[in-house]
């Protein structure tokens, strides 16, 4: 099946505001499902906004409001009427800053996607397990699960946040510059998660790190001043971009 | 003495429910429209009013009392809840509502056990200051009695001071109580 096939998302026409300045302007962007597509571009530059747009939390700040059509599996995730709960479980988004729930363990921050949901899990100590390994934290949080969560390290916490999504099974996870406070090792342990967190959901991460966009995605877009200067396979952008705002960025002329 | 403490704890605690309710709604409910807007200046009148309405109101019967406890009460448990809600990183909130939470279960659940032990902690004192305010009606007056106006003084005096002295004893016997509670977990 080739890509333009396995699309899981696409925007289309999108526009977002925060009262009357447009942060994003008339962006598509498809994301491919089982793929890993990088946002890149300088700051202020729409990139986060998209990222909430994506799974409607960018609705939530005063006065935000966007125009255009966001599908999920070919549903406009933007039909009046449509409940925004239970369309982000299903599209989950990692913050740039780690943000567990300081009064909760780390246990109860793993189940708390379900139980704030009201979804009680036949085997509550499977779930723990099995999310916790598949962000490889499980051999150094297994004995100390009953620990506040705010005890463990930032890149341990960013971790955990992406086990907490990962337990109600989301079909997209975005990540908002997940490793942009986090140190060599801990960005390493993220990337590495990435590539393996495409094996069953669409990936789309937002990056102020080129090497980074380049070391872990499939496709990757350019924004620029709230508009999608490019998108096309990792490859291709970076060795061969088609605009020169791309290349001067790719490069370090401006950003 | 039972009777009154029975009013005022009856008012103090329809207080601390609607000032926490009412503050659960502001802190999340900018001032978008009328409702809000009014709703704030009458928490900010009343909050500015119990010295005087308990004076008009002379809170001697036991619904009086209660009445005047619930007026004492639930300002300064509105005030209190919103900032105190408003005071937990947005975050958290965001985190929850990422997960697909509604709104009223994210903060009832997620944001509420943030600020639930400095609320709780506001609340005692709250009470504090009711018990301030309400002292003397804790007991029967006798103006027209035998003694003379400047022991009543002096009664009144003392009155005021065990039972300024008996609410902080009370909220320091409370506060590690009050500071250990983690409900909603």
């Amino acid at each position: 099946m080739n890509d333009a096939a396995r699309v899981k998302m696409h925007a289309r026409g999108l526009h977002a505001f925060y009262g009357r300045k447009e942060a994003l302007c008339n962006v598509t962007l498809p994301i491919i499902d089982k793929r890993v597509t990088a946002i890149i571009g300088p700051s202020e530059c729409g990139k986060s906004t998209f990222v909430r747009c994506l799974n409607r939390m960018h609705e939530l700040g005063e006065g935000a409001s966007v125009r255009g059509e966001v599908l999920l599996n070919g549903s406009d995730i933007y039909a009046s009427g449509l409940d925004p709960a239970p369309l982000r479980r299903r599209v989950g988004l990692i913050a740039k800053r780690p943000n567990v729930f300081p009064t909760m363990n780390v246990r109860e921050n793993v189940l708390s996607g379900l139980r704030l949901n009201g979804i009680v899990p036949a085997d509550s100590d499977e779930v723990v397990e099995r999310c916790l390994k598949r962000v490889s934290l499980w051999i150094d949080t297994k004995d100390r699960l009953l620990e506040p969560a705010v005890s463990l390290s930032i890149g341990e916490q960013q971790r955990l946040c992406i086990a907490r999504t990962l337990a109600l099974e989301p079909e997209v996870i975005l990540m908002d510059e997940p490793c942009s406070l986090l140190d060599p090792i801990a960005t390493a342990k993220i990337e590495d998660l990435l590539r393996d967190l495409c094996d069953t959901c669409a990936v789309l991460v937002v990056t102020h790190s080129v090497q980074q966009a380049a070391r872990v995605s499939d496709f990757a877009a350019f924004f620029l001043l709230g508009a999608l200067v490019e998108y096309s396979d990792t490859d291709t952008l970076f060795t061969k971009p088609g605009d020169a705002r791309t290349e001067d960025y790719l490069t370090g002329r401006f950003g | 003495m039972v009777t009154s403490t029975f009013g005022v704890a009856l008012g103090g605690a329809a207080g601390v429910a609607l000032g926490f309710v009412l503050g659960m709604h502001l802190a999340r409910m900018p001032e978008r429209n009328r409702v809000e807007r009014w709703l704030r200046t009458v928490v900010c009148i009343a909050a500015g009013a119990p010295p005087l309405a308990f004076a008009l109101m002379m809170p001697y019967a036991t619904l009086q009392r209660a009445f005047a406890a619930l007026v004492l009460v639930f300002p300064l448990v509105t005030m209190m809840a919103e900032i105190l809600v408003r005071r937990v990183p947005r975050e958290v909130s965001d985190a929850a509502l990422a997960l697909g939470v509604p709104r009223w279960r994210a903060l009832l659940i997620a944001v509420l056990p943030c600020a639930w032990p400095q609320i709780a902690r506001g609340v005692a004192i709250v009470f504090t200051v009711v018990l301030f305010h309400l002292q003397g009606s804790f007991y029967e007056t006798d103006a027209g009695g035998s003694l003379g106006q400047t022991t009543q003084d002096a009664i009144t005096s003392l009155r005021l001071l065990v039972w300024t002295i008996a609410s902080l004893a009370l909220y320091a016997l409370l506060r590690p109580f009050l500071s250990s509670l983690k409900l909603f977990r």
